[in-house]
């Protein structure tokens, strides 16, 4: 068979389909931007301008540039977590949750604990982590002894955990019953020593970009060359399968609940100790959310986190900064986001063959009598 | 009605593979064309072109003289092109009627019109005498069933030439009678069969023209009524095909797998394997024979730990099992070939080596410190391949992309490769070409003759009267007779499964 297995055509070949792959994104990134163009005119600016402004404030010099990785890391962490449980086949969609309780839990270390240098620091992300990771536990062991689907478990869990957290500051921490709007609802300031160091001071983003790095490199690897990984996948794709061949498809499963969970927790405790340096009510503004977003644009790979988490540091640095300088709210930059997601994730073929169909129908003569074989059944 | 089919020079690549090769062949209107090949020659995937689900890299389609360009399996189906695949593509939870006239469905005023589509249904089922159960969910009916289905759909929908690709593979030689009986009758009313098949008997029967493939390219074509099975072997592989196996001697080794009073329920608490036992011994294979679904399924089920078993005891090498994970008796030394490849067997998405591996990734051999091994796997997998014959572009390419039979040869592989104690093979040669059944039966036979047991668990009655020691009946979930294969014949092995003989020697504890 190798001597007609033909090389020069399957290069050319698998160029063409890098090649499809990229025009994939590129055509769903440029439909999202026509939709919000057509938005930001609405508003009465000019969307040429507007995305010029987005683009400037997201990488037009170093504070823009900060600014960016500081967005890029909760997103690389967020998505990083959903992607551990997409890839075995658990729909994890309680990141934004277990980020909450990551965060609460990394602040409550961070000013009431005292310990020496870096070891505060560690023990408060670990703490957040572990809480992310205790939150996810419930869903999991809902999900393992008793099949209850986790989609609606994990996202109902999202509204307990931020308004837990949010009752648990207002009443035993800020011991105040007048009421207040959410982000004025705070833990007090974290102390010095749990604080994240700054990459570029004084601007915000902070060593836990590399860590959100360090760990996407860390998962690849670990779907690639350990064993637990090589049964997840599998698991993930085929269950029968992996029962089959003896693999403990449930207690797996639940590892990678488990660890998706932790990892959300870490993205808390990132941006309190990062960022923030205290909790406040309702702070994430959907991160853990986007984490859904950014593990389908990357294709659940988890290297593939990384440019897509920069990437989205840069549409919401940005955003920020078109809300800054014109009329227009960053929420379009959201739309964009979704559809930009939306439109790559709809299946191209369809569209392909939609487009044939229409094609088609405009008469080219390759169904001749096709109504009359089909018809004379119908 | 009636259309000719010519392919001419038809050429498709897949990365690595030249799968078809310049491919000619007619295909006369109102007639039964069979394509036989070994595995991997490229059938399916002509077919595949045929009915628009590829597109050729080169060469064309005419229909009646007319050139034709297929985009989808749509467009084929408009000039009365349809097929049934290999690995069906039914919706599983959907009705029959449903899945029959999903996308194609008749509306009123905008609204789907069922009632339409059952009226339609109704007079095509009487006319083929092919009757399907319109308003049952497809995942309860049996495959055979499941067959009918998507050949009544492709009906349905207008099909005048009905390409079966390896239809008999999943069906018992009686469904094999009633769909032959089906095939005349749509040929002589007019329509054309395109018919797949390893079976090289069926062939000869239902054909009216063959067409040999090997390697991507047509190698010969012939009247069935000059073929013989024997030529056609010949065609195929290039040499004589030997079937002829000696079943290993009188076995008697230490019991290996050890079945007390077994009773299985399934989903629905039916008790679908009452009460069972039976031992086998090292250099032993003993076979079983059923018609489908009379728990012989459930019985392997439960005995390699898929599902529990309600009451009574398994023992591997006398280990009780009863109770013990699938990983705690592979570890024991059992390995099974599942009669479900495509959903059980394999994980299509994945890498070849991948499928390979499953099963024995905890192995020493293959990870240290949880860490796999990846060179020592990677030497593993493609000695599997080039020992078994598995025909594939490499090691990489998602196993989906392999052919039937090698898909089929890749999990034989795999199952045998590390000397098993215990070898749980159902239908173990199904879909795979003759040469490579002759090969895989020797190689079954080897598991015995190297102090192994084998559970051998057949729908052809020939497999399992050439290569078992023994065989038990199974009817109704329950053992109905024992016999020796040389004291015994097929006709006496069917009527026990009907049902319709007196118990034998077995007293069916
Ligand atoms: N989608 C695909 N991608 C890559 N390679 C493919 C694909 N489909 C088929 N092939 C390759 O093309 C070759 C021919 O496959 P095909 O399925 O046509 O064989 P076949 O004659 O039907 O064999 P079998 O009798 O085993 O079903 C095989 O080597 C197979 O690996
Ligand atoms: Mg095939």
């Amino acid at each position: 068979m190798g001597d007609r297995s033909v090389g020069n055509p399957r290069t050319a070949k698998m160029r063409n389909a890098v090649l499809t792959e990229a025009a994939k994104y590129v055509v769903a990134l440029l439909l999202g931007m026509t939709i919000g163009g057509v938005l930001i005119s609405f508003k009465g600016e000019d969307p040429v301008f507007a995305y010029k402004v987005l683009l400037e404030g997201a990488l037009g010099g170093r504070a823009a540039i900060a600014q960016t990785l500081r967005w890029a890391t909760p997103a690389i962490l967020a998505g990083l977590a959903t992607t551990i449980g997409f890839r075995a086949g658990v729909f994890n969609l309680g990141v934004e949750g277990q980020l909450y309780m990551g965060a609460f839990v990394a602040a409550l270390v961070g000013y009431s604990v005292a310990l020496p240098g870096r070891a505060h620091m560690i023990a408060a992300l670990g703490a957040g982590a572990l809480a992310g990771a205790a939150y996810s536990l419930l869903p999991a062991v809902l999900w393992m002894r008793y099949g209850i689907n986790e989609v609606v478990n994990t996202l109902m869990l999202n509204y307990v955990a931020y308004l837990l957290t949010e009752y648990v500051v207002r009443v035993f921490i800020m011991s105040s019953s007048g009421s207040v709007v959410p982000l004025q609802i705070v833990t007090p300031e974290i102390a010095e020593s749990a604080r994240l160091p700054l990459l570029f001071p004084p601007y915000q983003a902070n060593v836990g970009l590399f860590i959100g790095v360090l760990l996407a490199i860390l998962v690849y690897f670990f779907f690639q060359r350990t064993v637990w990984g090589y049964e997840l996948d599998i698991v993930g794709r085929n269950p029968a399968f992996a029962a089959y061949g003896g693999v403990s498809v449930r207690r797996l499963g639940m590892l990678a609940f488990i660890a998706s969970g932790l990892v959300g927790g870490l993205a808390g405790a990132v941006e309190i100790l990062g960022v923030h340096h205290k909790f406040a009510a309702q702070f994430s503004i959907n991160l853990g959310f986007d984490g859904v977003l950014i593990a389908l644009l990357a294709k659940n790979d988890p290297l593939g986190i990384i440019p897509v988490g920069l990437f989205w540091g840069i549409l919401r640095n940005g955003a920020y900064s078109m809300e800054r300088m014109t009329s227009v709210s960053r929420i379009v930059i959201q739309v964009v986001q979704a559809l930009f997601v939306l439109f790559l994730t709809v299946d191209a073929g369809v569209i392909r063959q939609m487009l044939r169909r229409r094609r088609a129908l405009r008469g080219k003569p390759v169904q001749k009598g096709a109504t009359t074989t089909h018809g004379s059944l119908v | 009605m009636q259309k000719e089919i010519r392919l001419e020079n038809i050429t498709k690549r897949f990365p690595g593979v030249l799968a078809d090769d310049h491919v000619n062949m007619i295909i006369s209107a109102g007639t039964v064309h069979a394509v036989v090949g070994e595995n991997g020659a490229g059938k399916s995937t002509l077919m595949n072109i045929l009915s628009g689900l590829y597109q050729p890299d080169d060469g064309r389609i005419l229909v009646d003289g007319e050139q034709v360009r297929f985009e989808n399996p749509r467009q084929a189906m408009r000039r009365g092109i349809g097929m049934v695949h290999q690995e069906f593509m039914l919706v599983r939870n959907l009705t029959v009627l449903d899945n029959i006239i999903l996308g194609f469905e008749p509306s009123r005023a905008g609204m789907i019109s069922r009632s339409v589509a059952r009226r339609v249904l109704k007079d095509l089922m009487n006319a083929y005498k092919l009757d399907v159960p319109l308003d049952e969910t497809v995942e309860r009916l049996p495959v055979s069933m499941q067959q009918r289905v998507e050949i009544v759909k492709a009906l349905y929908r207008g099909a005048d030439v009905l390409i079966l690709d390896e239809p008999t593979s999943v069906l018992t030689p009686q469904e094999s009678r009633v769909l032959f009986a089906a095939i005349r009758e749509l040929v002589s009313r007019g329509k054309t069969v395109i018919f797949i098949s390893h079976k090289l008997g069926e062939v000869l029967e239902v054909a009216d023209r063959i067409s040999v493939m090997r390697d991507g390219r047509v190698v010969g074509e012939l009247p069935a009524s000059d073929a013989t099975e024997r030529t056609l072997a010949r065609l195929m592989v290039g040499r004589d095909v030997l079937m002829n196996f000696t079943p290993p001697g009188k076995p008697q080794g230490d019991p290996v797998l050890e079945v007390k009073e077994m009773t299985v329920k399934d989903a629905r608490g039916l008790e679908v394997v009452k009460q069972v036992s039976f031992t086998v011994h090292a250099g032993e294979v003993l076979g079983i024979a059923g018609v489908a679904g009379n728990g012989q399924s459930e019985l392997v089920k439960a005995i390699v730990g898929l599902v529990p078993t309600c009451s009574g005891s398994i023992h591997i090498s006398r280990r009780d099992v009863t109770k013990a994970s699938v990983k705690h008796r592979r570890q024991a030394g059992m390995r099974y070939i599942p009669q479900d490849r495509a959903w059980v067997g394999t994980c299509r998405q994945s890498a070849l080596w991948k499928n390979l591996l499953m099963g024995y990734e905890h192995y020493r051999k293959f990870s240290r410190f949880g860490l796999l091994r990846l060179d020592v796997v990677r030497r593993f997998a493609s000695d599997l391949v080039a020992r078994f014959g598995i025909k594939t572009a490499s090691l990489y390419v998602p196993a989906g992309t392999l052919s039937g039979g090698n898909l089929q040869k890749a999990i034989v592989a795999r199952e045998l490769a590390l000397g098993p104690r215990l070898l749980i093979a159902e239908d173990p040669t199904r879909g795979i070409d003759i040469g490579a059944t002759e090969f895989v039966r020797r190689q079954v036979l080897q598991v015995a003759e190297g102090g192994g047991a084998v559970l051998l668990v057949s729908q052809d009655l020939q497999e399992v009267m050439a290569l078992s020691n023994r065989i038990l009946v199974m009817h109704k979930g329950q053992i109905v007779g024992e016999r020796m294969p040389a004291e015994t014949t097929e006709e006496e092995l069917g009527l026990l499964m009907a049902g319709r003989a007196t118990r034998g020697t077995h007293d069916g504890r």
